[in-house]
């Protein structure tokens, strides 16, 4: 099995097992106990905590353990909007996860006003829209660092330099980022910023929220008084030490891991080029997320590509309607000009420390084998994508 | 749910790839009401009103081109009448049940085969 799927989740790292076996098994107290045994946990509790702090230029206190991600972009927004109830406005973008989307929805509904930036045929969001957007009113800006469909990286120093021009806090959902690109807190300037574990190579149901003494967002759950009085219910003690080695072991491996990716990629690249009809989604992969590929396929549908590349053991993941219950197509794909017709077959490649070049070699070939089986059975190739793509493009031009 | 075997089967290796030329009836429809692309186009050679051959082409994800396929193998030798009144539901059940997401996929087929009987009358 081929798996390049890797921003969706990644298998645990052998070393992150080891890690957490002891916390499954014989230290499996409450790290409120007082007992040696809780203490012990709670020790570890803090020795993980330390080591992400650390990863990430903070303090151990401005840092807590959440469920993940969604549950940490949730907190960051709805924290905040009760932390600064004078403020009503919200500014996100187009290109966020749906826990950014569907809080800033909810929000919405209660009669905050929201704006989503639009963003380039890259997926970039411009400073000068955010500047525009800003004013007095705005509690908060959310814009994601990483984006886990196209790979573009937003340029959250600048962005967070602009939200503090009007007071305005900064979060961003660095989900994606963290242990794949730099990511310091102070280094950018952000006031909150979302994490989670298993992207890498850490276990699921875990992430962290990091915020400042001066932005300290509301708690959302009434309980005992674990994080910092902010997040109640006992700590996942396995799996928060499982996530503090993945992050150690990210961090430490950032370099050669990134120059790893890149090879991989920048082959995958020039094999997928090869494929007549090919566009690449975002910005060119010099730009991007090590280890993220986003392709459309023209002329075929992605759930149906995903589905022959699965039947021959490889995992990827499409951005097309058919993909979702809702049969609605990526919106991050649209957001960035794809038709919906090319959003249709565009497939996600995200690759990890543990890929080799003999699967990306394989990858390419099997792509090829099924672009050229379902084209032969393909029903209509609408003349507007023959005159824009001419059968040769592979880059848009920003 | 997952796939089912027939649907796995007609997905990876569909019956009736291809066009009947010239066509005695056909029709060209695709998904509406969503964001979903996909379209068919299904040729008929009728003889003696009886379906004697039935072809598609698909732009579409795996339900769809294992609902083509599947309606292509069970149309055939089927006459006009018996034809006309197959459901979506009949199909679902000629794939060995299909997950509700791909609901959407049996019925684009079957609304295919009505346009193209519908052209006869």
């Amino acid at each position: 099995m081929i798996y390049f799927d890797n921003n969706d989740t990644t298998p645990l790292h052998p070393d992150v097992l080891e890690a957490m076996l002891p916390y499954l098994k014989d230290k499996f107290a409450n790290p409120s106990s007082l007992h040696n045994l809780g203490l012990e946990a709670e020790s570890a509790v803090d020795e993980a905590r330390s080591r992400i702090a650390e990863a990430i230029g903070c303090k151990p206190k401005e840092l807590i353990f959440t469920s993940g991600a969604t549950e940490s972009n949730n907190f960051a927004i709805l924290g905040s909007a009760r932390a600064r109830p004078s403020r009503k406005h919200l500014i996100i973008s187009v290109v966020e996860h749906a826990s950014v989307l569907n809080v800033a929805k909810r929000l919405e509904d209660e009669g905050y006003r929201v704006t989503k930036l639009l963003v380039d045929n890259q997926g970039y969001v411009s400073s000068d829209a955010l500047r525009k957007a800003l004013d007095e009113d705005t509690f908060l800006v959310s814009i994601v660092h990483a984006n886990h469909e196209i790979g573009v990286i937003q340029d959250v120093k600048s962005l967070a330099e602009i939200a503090h021009e009007k007071d305005a806090w900064f979060h961003t959902d660095a989900a994606q980022a963290l242990g794949k690109i730099p990511f310091n807190v102070e280094d950018f300037g952000v006031d909150l910023a979302s994490f989670n574990g298993h992207k890498l190579h850490g276990p699921k149901g875990i992430g962290a929220l990091y915020f400042n003494r001066k932005t300290r967002p509301k708690r959302l759950m009434e309980g005992a008084p674990q994080e910092f009085d902010l997040r109640p219910g006992t700590e996942n003690v396995p799996a928060i030490v499982g996530f503090g080695r993945a992050v150690e072991i990210a961090v430490q491996d950032l370099n050669e891991v990134t120059t790893h990716l890149k090879l991989l990629v920048n082959r995958l690249t020039e094999g997928l080029s090869e494929i007549p009809d090919t566009l690449l989604n975002g910005p060119p992969p010099d730009e991007r997320m090590p280890g993220n590929l986003n392709v459309t396929l023209l002329y075929i549908e992605g759930e149906a590509i995903l589905m022959h590349l699965s039947n021959r053991g490889i995992c990827v993941s499409s951005g097309s309607a058919c993909s979702s219950k809702s049969l609605t197509p990526s919106t991050v794909l649209t957001s960035i000009g794809l038709l919906h017709e090319e959003a249709h077959g565009a497939i996600r490649y995200s690759l990890s420390r543990f890929n080799t070049a003999e699967e990306v070699e394989e990858v390419i070939e099997k792509t090829g084998e099924v672009v050229e089986l379902l084209r032969a059975m393909t029903a209509f190739v609408p003349e507007k994508h023959s005159e824009r793509q001419g059968g040769k493009s592979f880059y848009r031009q920003r | 749910m997952s796939y089912s075997l027939q649907y796995i089967d007609h997905f990876t290796k569909p019956r009736g790839v291809g066009e009947v030329v010239p066509p005695d009836a056909s029709s060209e429809v695709k998904h509406e009401g969503g964001g979903c692309f996909d379209n068919i186009r299904l040729t008929l050679r009728i003889d003696n009103n009886r379906i004697i051959e039935a072809k598609f082409r698909a732009r579409a994800c795996s339900g769809t081109i294992a609902a083509c396929s599947a309606l292509v193998e069970k149309i055939e030798g089927l006459n006009l009448v018996e034809a006309s009144i197959l459901t979506p539901d009949d199909l679902a059940e000629y794939l060995g049940g299909i997950p509700d997401k791909k609901r959407h996929s049996v019925e684009l087929v079957i609304k295919a085969l009505s346009e193209a009987l519908k052209g006869l009358s």
